[in-house]
C-alpha cells in the first residue's frame, strides 16, 4: 500500500461532501495540473539525422546485401529494408550485365567500359541531385534536401522522402533556427519554428520534384559524359599499365627463361595464359594442325598455315621433293598447346634444314643403301621414256653399278648420307636416281628417326616450352602491349598536327562526309597543307622547323625502343636454349636449333631475324606517321617554291609546253594521290601517273632526303625518308606500312567529329539543364500566404 | 496533425508571453481573464502538487475511497477498469451504439424511414448477448452529435464531432418502454432537479439521461465502459470554435491527411516553450467531467500522439483525481512512423503510457504480414521490454489484441472465419494483451455493405453519398446491425475468454474437457511467455506458465495450407496427452509426443490450439532468452 497525504486523500474525499465544494476541489486540482503541464516533457526522438557519404554509401551496400541474404534465410525483413533490396539488385544487375558485356569485349578498354558505365551510371545517378540540386539547394537554403535519417526501427531513410511526414523531432533547434537564420525567418519570432519548417517542407519537395522531373535524362548524360570524358583515360590507363606489367614481367622473368626456369613462379605462366595477345593465330594454328593430325599434309594445309604465319607458301616443287619428311617434321612440332610461331618456321626452309641435317650426320645402313639402290635402279629417267632400248640399257647400267657403289660405300669413311650422295655422284648416277635413293634411305633410315625421335620427346620440348614463353612473351609486349602504345602515340601525334591545322567543326564535317576514299577528302586535306606550306614556304630549315615545332620531338617511346631492343638480343634469344641437355654438344641439336634461332648474329632467318624485321617494321611504322606528315607538308612547300615543276622538268619528263597546261595539275593531282594516300600500291600509283612520267623520279623527289634537313636530335626525318623513299618491291610494305595519311587523318577526323557533335548537342542541354537546376533556387520555398492573419488579434480567425 | 504546429486565436500574445515567462520561472502569477489561478500560497501549491503527484502516479490509488455517481446509481459496481486493462483482464468489444442494435426491415442495409437505428435504449438488449461471450469491457465509438458539413457519409463520421460535451440526439429513444422511461426520467431529474415533461431527443440532458441508464445497465452486468475521445473536430466544430483550432501556413484550418471532414486541435498557444492552449484543455477538462459523470470508465484517445504529452498530463491525472480507476487507452502504434500521416506527429507508445495512459493499440493489426513465428515473438518482447523499463516509474502497461480495429477491414476477408477463430484464440492467450474485437467479427461480418457510395435523397448531413470504407465498419451512416452468419466464432471466443477469465470449467459443466488448474486466469494474464522452438516457422508454438502450472499454444497461422513439424517442448513428460481446450474448427490437428521433450504436430490451416500440460519445469528448463516476463504486474 502506498502511503497517501493525509491531507490530499482527505482533500480527494472531502468532494462527496457537497457538489459545489467538490466541485470547487477538482477545480483546484484541475489548475493546479495546468500549472504544471510541462513537468513532462516528451520522450527524445528515437529518430537522428546522419550524414552521408561515399563510406556510408559502401556500407549501405554491404548492409543492404547482409539484409538481402537474411531475408532469404530467416523470412525477416522490413519494409523499407526490403525495398532497399530494390537498390541493390539493380547494382548487382548492372554488375551482371557490365560482366556479360565485358566477357564479350574485345579489348580490355572495352570491357573495363562495361564496369565504368555501370559504376558510371549509378554515380550519376547519385551525383546528379548530389550536386546540382541538393548542393546549390543547401548554399541557397541552408540546409541539405537530401539529408539522411535512422527512423525509430533503425532504418536508413531520406528525411523528406515522404512529404506528408516529416520526423521534425530529428532536426535540433539549433539546426532549426540556423537554417531560420539563412532563410530569412526568425526562429524567435511568433510561428518561427513551423515558418522555418514549412519553407524546408516545400523546399524539399520542390527540389525534389525537380529531382525526378530531370534524373530521366540528367542521369544518361552524365552517364554519356563522364563515360566520354573517362573512355582515352582509360584506354591511356589499360595501354601504361599493360605496357608496363608486360616490361615488368619481361624484366623479372627473361632471367629464368634464359635459365632454363621457364616455370619460375613469377606469375610468368600465370600471365601468359591469361594474355590474349599474340600476333600470331596460334589457336588456329593448333587446329590446322589437329585436323591434319590424322592424314597428310596437302596443298591446302600449306596454304592455310603460310596465311597464318604470313609468310609465302612454299612452292609446289619444294612440297613435292620433300613431302615425307615435312610431314614428320611439321608433326614434330606440333605439341597440344600451341605451336612455336616463328616466320622462319616454314616449311621450305625446316625441309632443307632437316636434309642438311640428314645428310651430315644420319650413318646410312648397308642394307637399306642396297635395297634403296636398287629400287631406284629400276626406275627408268625421264628422258628415257620416249625410247624404250634406252630404258633397258639405263636399267641395266643402274644394276651393274649397285654393286661398285656398295663397294665404294663400304670402303668409304663417311657413311652418312652426304659422304653417300657423293659417291653415288662419282658413280654418274642421274641426280633423279640419287633422289630416289635418299628417298628410299630416309623412309628407312633408323637411325636418323631414332635421333629424330631422341629429340623430339628429351629435347624439344624444353626448348619449344622456352621458345613458346619466349614468343609469348615477345608477342605480349612487341605485339599488342607495343602496337597499342605506338597506337596511342599515333593518334597522339595526329592531334597534335590537326590541332596545328586547326580544322574547323565544318571542315571536319566535311572529312566525315566525304569518306576515306574521297579525293574531296584528300584536297580539303591538301588545302591546309597548302595553306601551311604558303606560310613556310619562304622559311629557312631552321625557321621551318620551329613552325614544326613539337611536330619533331621524339615520336617513339624511347623505353619502347629500349624493350625491343632488349627482346631481340641475339644473345638473349640464343641463352633460351643454352642449357638444354644436348644442345650444343651434338651437330645435329645445334643445327636444329639453329634453324630457329639463326646460325649468327647476322643472320636473316631464324627467330632473330624474325624478330629483328618485327623490331624495325614496328619502328618504322611509327616513324612512318610522323615522317609521312612531315612528308606531306614537304611536298606542299616544295611544290609552293616550284620545286615540283623544276623537277619535272630537269627530269626531262615532260615537254615546256605540258609544263604550262593543265597537264601539269594533273601529274600533281595525281603525285598528291602517292603522297597523301600512299597506301595503294606502287604500280597502282604509277598507272595514276601514267607513262609520261617516270615513276621512279618523282619518288626520288618526293623522298629526297636532302630536302628534309630539319632533322633534330630526337628524329632523323631524312633516315626515315631514305627507307620510306626505297622503291625495291621488296622494300614495298616499308613505303606502305600503317595506315595512309589522308586515311588516317580522314578517320581522326570523323572521331573528333563525332565526339564534337556529340558535345555540341548534349553538353549545351547539360549545361541548360544544369542551368535550370540552379537558377530556380532562389524561386524556391517561398511560401505564399503564409499566417495571413498574424499580428491580427493574436492569428486568430 | 502536429500538435507541435498548431496555433490558437484570442489570447493576447503580450498576455502568452507574460504567462510563458511566469510559468517558465516558476513563479506564483495573477493571469487576467476567465482562468486566473488562485492559489494564494505558492508554498502551498507546490506542497498539494507533489502530494497529489504521489497519488496520481501511483498504481494502486484505487485504496483510495472515491465514490462515483456511478457507484452510486449502481450498487455494488465500482470501476476497476484501469486495474484490468493494466493487468490483461479486460476483453473488450468496440461498439457502435447508433448501429448497435439497428433495425434494418427492408433488408437494405441501410437505416432510413421508419427503421430504427442504434440507440442508447435498444442497445442494452445486446448486453446479455455481449457479456455471455464474456466481454467485460466496451469501447463505445463516438457517440456525439456529428458534424454536418464537408460530412463523410449521409450521417456523418462517428470521428467528426459537432459538440464534445452534448451527445448525439439520434441515439436517443423517444418511446423507450415504461420501466425504462422510469428510471430515465429519475436519472434526469437527478441531474438537472427537474422533472422530465417530454422524453425530446433535442433536450441534452434526455441524451445524457439515457446514456447512463446504458452504462448502468453495463454496469449492472459488470461490463466497464469506455467512451472514445475523438481526436479532432467537425468542421462545424471548427467554425463555432476557431480558438481551439489549428491554423495551416495556408491560413486554413489543419486538416489531417484523408479526412476532409475534420480539423485539428491547436494544442499550443506558445509552440516553443510548449505552452498548452488552456481553453482547449478546459474543453478535454470538461469532456472528462462529463464522462465521469455519465458513469464511464476510462476513455479511449482517438489517435493517442495527436495530442501532447502535456495535455495527457493535465487530463489523464484529472481524471484520476476524480476516479483513480479511470482508464486510458491509446490510439497509438509501437513505431515512430508507423501510421505516416500529413500533420499527424510521430508514435511514440512509451511516453504516453509513462504520462498515464493504461494501455495502447500497438502493432497486431499488421499480424497478417507476419508470416514467421519469430516476428511475433519479436513483438512480444519488444513490447515486454519496454513495459519491464518503464514499469518501476509507472507500473505495467498493456496492449490491446488489435488484430482487428475499426480502422482495419474485416479480419474475414484475409481468412474468413478459421483466421478469426485462430486470431481470437492466440489473443486470448498472448502476454501483455487484453482481448479486443470490434461488435460483428464475433459472428463474422465482413463488413460489406451493398450502399456502398450510393447516392441517397435523404441524408442528415451535406453528403448525399454513402460513405463506406470498403471491407471496415461503417462509422459514416446509419447501418444495420453488425454480425456475420459464423456463429463457431463465438463459441471460440466464448471458450477463449472464458478460459482467460478462470471460468472454464463453468462453461461447459458436463464437458468431458475439463480443466486441472485453478489459477488458469493468472497463467494467461500474469504467467511468463515461453516461446518454443520449432522448426517450422509457421508454426506458434509457445506456453504460458505461473507457478507451476502451464498452457500451451500451438497454432498454425497459415490459412490455406496444413503444416507440420516438430516442437520442443522443455519438460515435456513422455505420458503427456494433448487435449485440446478450444472448439475444433476446420481440419484435424494431430499430436504425437516423443520422449525428446518435444511434439510432433500436424495442424490444419488457421487452427490454434490450448493445452493444459503437466510441466512445471517448463520454465527453468527452458533457454532463458525465450522465456519472458511482464514485471511489475
Amino acid at each position: 500500500m502506498t502511503y497517501i497525504s493525509p491531507i490530499l486523500s482527505n482533500s480527494l474525499n472531502k468532494k462527496n461532501n457537497t457538489n459545489k465544494a467538490s466541485e470547487n476541489h477538482y477545480n483546484k486540482i484541475y489548475e493546479e495540473l495546468t500549472r504544471h503541464a510541462n513537468d513532462v516533457k516528451p520522450n527524445a526522438p528515437k529518430a537522428r539525422l546522419i550524414k552521408g557519404g561515399v563510406s556510408h554509401a559502401v556500407t549501405n551496400t554491404i548492409k543492404d546485401g547482409q539484409n538481402f541474404f537474411k531475408a532469404v534465410k530467416d523470412g525477416k525483413l522490413s519494409d523499407n529494408n526490403l525495398g532497399r533490396i530494390n537498390d541493390l539488385g539493380m547494382k548487382f544487375g548492372a554488375l551482371l550485365i557490365a560482366s556479360f558485356l565485358a566477357s564479350r569485349a574485345k579489348t580490355k578498354t572495352d570491357a573495363i567500359m562495361q564496369f565504368v558505365g555501370g559504376t558510371t551510371f549509378f554515380a550519376s545517378m547519385s551525383l546528379w541531385p548530389k550536386l546540382f540540386i541538393n548542393l546549390p539547394a543547401k548554399i541557397v537554403h541552408g540546409f541539405d534536401i537530401g539529408q539522411r535519417y535512422v527512423s525509430a526501427q533503425g532504418d536508413e531513410k531520406d528525411f523528406f522522402l515522404d512529404n506528408q511526414f516529416l520526423p521534425w523531432d530529428a532536426y535540433s533547434k539549433d539546426e532549426l533556427r540556423r537554417i531560420g537564420k539563412r532563410t530569412g525567418i526568425d526562429y524567435d519570432s511568433p510561428n518561427g519554428e513551423e515558418k522555418i519548417q514549412r519553407k524546408m517542407q516545400k523546399t524539399a519537395l520542390q527540389n525534389r520534384t525537380l529531382w525526378m522531373a530531370t534524373a530521366g535524362f540528367a542521369t544518361p548524360l552524365l552517364t554519356a559524359m563522364t563515360g566520354n570524358i573517362l573512355e582515352p583515360k582509360v584506354k591511356d590507363t589499360v595501354i601504361e599499365r599493360g605496357y608496363k606489367k608486360a616490361k615488368d614481367i619481361l624484366t623479372s622473368n627473361l632471367f629464368y627463361l634464359q635459365s632454363g626456369k621457364s616455370t619460375d613462379k613469377t606469375g610468368l605462366e600465370e600471365y601468359l595464359s591469361s594474355s590474349k595477345a599474340d600476333l600470331r593465330n596460334v589457336t588456329g594454328i593448333n587446329n590446322l594442325i589437329e585436323e591434319y593430325s590424322a592424314k597428310k599434309l596437302d596443298n591446302d594445309f600449306y596454304q592455310r598455315l603460310a596465311d597464318m604465319l604470313q609468310v609465302n607458301a612454299p612452292t609446289d616443287a619444294v612440297r613435292a621433293n620433300n613431302g615425307e619428311i615435312e610431314n614428320r617434321a611439321l608433326q614434330m612440332f606440333k605439341d597440344k598447346d600451341g605451336y612455336v610461331p616463328i616466320e622462319s618456321f616454314r616449311a621450305d626452309n625446316l625441309a632443307d634444314v632437316l636434309r642438311n641435317i640428314q645428310e651430315q650426320t644420319a650413318v646410312v645402313d648397308e642394307k637399306s643403301l642396297a635395297s634403296a639402290l636398287e629400287s631406284a635402279s629400276l626406275l627408268p629417267d625421264s628422258s628415257d621414256f620416249m625410247d624404250a632400248g634406252k630404258v633397258t640399257s639405263s636399267v641395266q647400267k643402274s644394276s651393274d653399278n649397285i654393286e661398285k657403289i656398295l663397294k665404294d660405300f663400304e670402303q668409304s669413311s663417311d657413311k652418312t648420307i652426304g659422304g653417300l650422295k657423293k659417291i653415288l655422284k662419282d658413280n654418274d648416277l642421274a641426280d633423279s636416281k640419287i633422289a630416289s635413293v635418299e628417298k628410299g634411305l630416309s623412309m628407312n633410315n633408323a637411325p636418323f628417326f631414332e635421333t629424330i625421335k631422341e629429340y623430339n620427346e628429351s629435347v624439344l620440348p624444353e626448348i619449344r616450352g622456352r621458345f613458346k614463353s619466349y614468343m609469348n612473351l615477345f608477342n605480349s609486349v612487341m605485339g599488342s602491349k607495343a602496337e597499342s602504345k605506338t597506337t596511342k602515340e599515333y593518334l597522339a601525334e595526329l592531334d597534335k598536327l590537326m590541332k596545328r591545322f586547326n580544322f574547323s567543326y565544318d571542315d571536319l564535317k566535311e572529312m566525315t562526309k566525304s569518306g576515306v576514299e574521297s579525293s574531296e577528302a584528300k584536297s580539303r586535306l591538301a588545302k591546309y597543307f597548302k595553306k601551311f606550306a604558303l606560310k613556310t614556304k619562304d622559311l629557312s630549315p631552321d625557321e621551318y622547323k620551329e613552325m614544326l615545332g613539337s611536330f619533331l620531338s621524339a615520336p617513339i617511346d624511347k623505353e619502347l625502343l629500349e624493350t625491343m631492343e632488349h627482346l631481340v638480343d641475339s644473345e638473349n634469344i640464343k641463352s633460351i636454349t643454352k642449357n638444354v641437355k644436348s644442345t650444343g654438344n651434338n651437330g645435329f641439336f645445334k643445327m636444329l636449333n639453329n634453324a630457329f634461332i639463326g646460325s649468327s648474329d647476322e643472320t636473316k632467318s631464324g627467330l632473330i631475324g624474325a624478330l629483328n624485321r618485327f623490331k624495325e617494321n614496328k619502328i618504322i611504322s611509327l616513324e612512318a606517321i610522323k615522317a609521312k606528315a612531315l612528308i606531306c607538308s614537304n611536298f606542299e612547300r616544295r611544290v609552293a617554291k616550284g620545286e615540283f615543276e623544276a623537277a619535272l622538268k630537269e627530269a626531262g619528263l615532260i615537254s615546256e609546253q605540258i609544263a604550262k597546261d593543265s597537264r601539269l595539275n594533273e601529274l600533281l593531282g595525281a603525285a598528291r594521290l602517292l603522297v597523301y594516300d600512299g597506301s595503294s600500291s606502287v604500280y597502282a600509283n604509277k598507272a595514276g601517273l601514267g607513262n609520261e612520267v617516270d615513276f621512279n623520279k618523282l619518288i626520288e623527289f618526293i623522298y629526297n632526303s636532302e630536302s628534309f634537313n630539319f632533322e633534330t636530335s630526337d628524329f632523323n626525318i631524312k633516315e626515315v625518308v631514305e627507307k620510306l623513299g626505297k622503291i625495291d618491291p621488296s622494300k614495298e610494305k616499308d613505303y606502305l606500312r600503317s595506315l595512309s595519311f589522308s586515311q588516317a587523318i580522314t578517320e581522326r577526323a570523323r572521331e573528333i567529329y563525332n565526339n564534337k557533335s556529340w558535345k555540341r548537342i548534349f553538353v549545351p542541354m547539360t549545361a541548360a539543364l544544369i542551368g535550370v537546376t540552379l537558377l530556380v533556387q532562389p524561386f524556391f520555398g517561398k511560401i505564399k500566404n503564409e499566417f495571413p492573419e498574424e499580428g491580427k488579434n493574436g492569428g486568430a480567425r | 496533425m502536429s500538435i507541435n504546429n498548431v496555433r490558437l486565436a484570442q489570447v493576447p500574445v503580450q498576455t502568452l508571453n507574460k504567462t510563458t515567462s511566469n510559468v517558465q520561472k516558476n513563479e506564483p502569477q495573477e493571469l487576467k481573464g476567465d482562468y486566473q489561478l488562485t492559489f494564494v500560497s505558492p508554498l502551498l501549491a507546490q506542497a498539494l502538487l507533489a502530494q497529489s503527484k504521489k497519488v496520481l502516479s501511483n498504481n494502486n490509488v484505487s485504496s483510495v475511497k472515491n465514490i462515483t455517481e456511478a457507484q452510486k446509481r449502481v450498487p455494488g459496481y465500482k470501476n476497476e477498469l484501469r486495474d484490468m486493462l493494466t493487468h490483461n483482464k479486460a476483453n473488450i468489444l468496440a461498439v457502435v451504439l447508433r448501429t448497435m442494435n439497428a433495425q434494418d426491415k427492408d433488408g437494405n442495409e441501410l437505416i432510413q424511414g421508419d427503421e430504427i437505428s442504434g440507440n442508447f435504449i435498444n442497445a442494452v438488449d445486446r448486453l446479455d448477448e455481449i457479456k455471455d461471450l464474456g466481454f467485460n469491457t466496451q469501447h463505445v465509438l463516438p457517440i456525439h452529435p456529428t458534424g454536418k458539413t464537408h460530412a463523410m457519409g449521409t450521417a456523418g463520421s462517428l470521428y467528426s464531432p459537432k459538440d464534445f460535451l452534448t451527445l448525439d440526439p439520434e441515439l436517443v429513444d423517444e418511446n423507450p418502454p415504461a420501466e425504462v422511461k422510469k428510471r430515465i426520467e429519475e436519472l434526469y431529474e437527478q441531474k438537472t432537479g427537474k422533472k422530465l415533461e417530454k422524453m425530446d431527443k433535442n433536450d441534452p440532458e434526455v441524451a445524457f439521461a439515457q446514456c447512463k441508464y446504458y452504462i448502468d445497465e453495463c454496469h449492472k452486468r459488470g461490463m466497464k465502459v469506455m467512451l472514445d475521445l475523438p481526436s479532432c473536430a467537425s468542421v462545424d466544430f471548427a467554425r463555432m470554435h476557431p480558438e481551439l483550432m489549428a491554423i495551416g501556413p495556408d491560413g486554413k484550418e489543419k486538416v489531417p491527411q484523408g479526412w476532409q471532414d475534420i480539423r485539428m486541435f491547436r494544442s499550443f498557444i506558445d509552440e516553443q516553450n510548449r505552452i498548452l492552449n488552456k481553453p482547449l484543455v478546459d474543453m478535454f477538462k470538461k469532456y472528462v467531467d462529463m464522462c465521469v459523470d455519465l458513469g464511464f470508465d476510462g476513455i479511449r484517445a482517438d489517435v493517442g500522439r495527436a495530442r501532447p504529452v502535456e495535455l495527457w498530463n493535465v487530463i489523464i491525472n484529472y481524471s484520476r483525481a476524480k476516479d483513480p480507476q479511470f482508464a486510458w487507452l491509446a490510439e497509438t502504434y509501437t513505431h515512430e512512423d508507423a501510421s505516416p500521416q500529413l500533420n499527424m506527429p510521430y508514435d511514440r507508445p512509451q511516453e504516453l503510457l509513462e504520462v498515464g495512459f493504461d494501455s495502447y493499440y500497438g502493432q497486431y493489426h499488421n499480424y497478417s504480414d507476419w508470416t514467421k513465428a519469430d516476428v511475433l515473438y519479436d513483438y512480444v518482447k519488444e513490447n515486454i521490454d519496454m513495459n519491464n523499463k518503464i514499469g518501476a516509474k509507472c507500473g505495467p502497461k498493456s496492449l490491446i489484441g488489435s488484430f482487428a480495429t475499426h480502422d482495419d477491414q474485416s479480419p474475414m476477408l484475409y481468412g474468413g472465419a478459421p483466421w478469426v477463430m485462430f486470431t481470437t484464440i492466440l489473443q486470448s492467450m498472448l502476454p501483455q494483451v487484453n482481448p479486443y474485437m470490434v461488435d460483428g467479427i464475433q459472428t463474422g461480418d465482413f463488413y460489406l455493405y451493398p450502399y456502398e457510395h450510393a447516392l441517397v435523397r435523404d441524408s442528415e448531413t451535406d453528403n448525399h453519398e454513402c460513405t463506406v470504407h470498403s471491407g471496415r465498419l461503417d462509422i459514416f451512416n446509419k447501418s444495420r446491425k453488425p454480425g456475420g452468419n459464423s456463429p463457431e466464432i463465438a463459441q471460440v471466443v466464448k471458450t477463449a475468454f472464458a478460459l482467460r477469465d478462470g471460468k472454464y470449467n463453468e462453461l461447459n459443466p458436463n464437458s468431458n474437457v475439463k480443466l486441472s488448474m485453478k489459477n488458469a486466469q493468472d497463467v494467461i494474464t500474469e504467467g511468463s511467455f515461453i516461446k518454443l522452438p520449432t522448426n517450422n516457422p509457421e508454426i506458434i508454438a509457445f506456453a504460458r506458465h505461473k507457478d507451476g502450472k502451464t498452457l500451451l499454444f500451438i497454432g498454425n497461422r497459415n490459412i490455406n495450407l496444413k503444416v507440420g513439424g516438430k516442437i520442443e517442448i522443455p519438460g515435456l513428460k513422455p505420458d503427456q496427452k494433448f487435449v485440446n481446450l478450444m472448439p475444433s474448427y476446420g481440419a484435424e490437428c494431430k499430436f504425437q509426443n516423443n520422449t525428446q521433450g518435444a511434439a510432433v504436430v500436424e495442424l490444419g490451416a488457421g487452427r490454434a490450439c490450448v493445452f493444459e500440460i503437466d510441466d512445471k519445469d517448463i520454465e527453468k528448463l527452458s533457454k532463458p532468452e525465450n522465456v519472458l516476463q511482464q514485471k511489475y504486474l
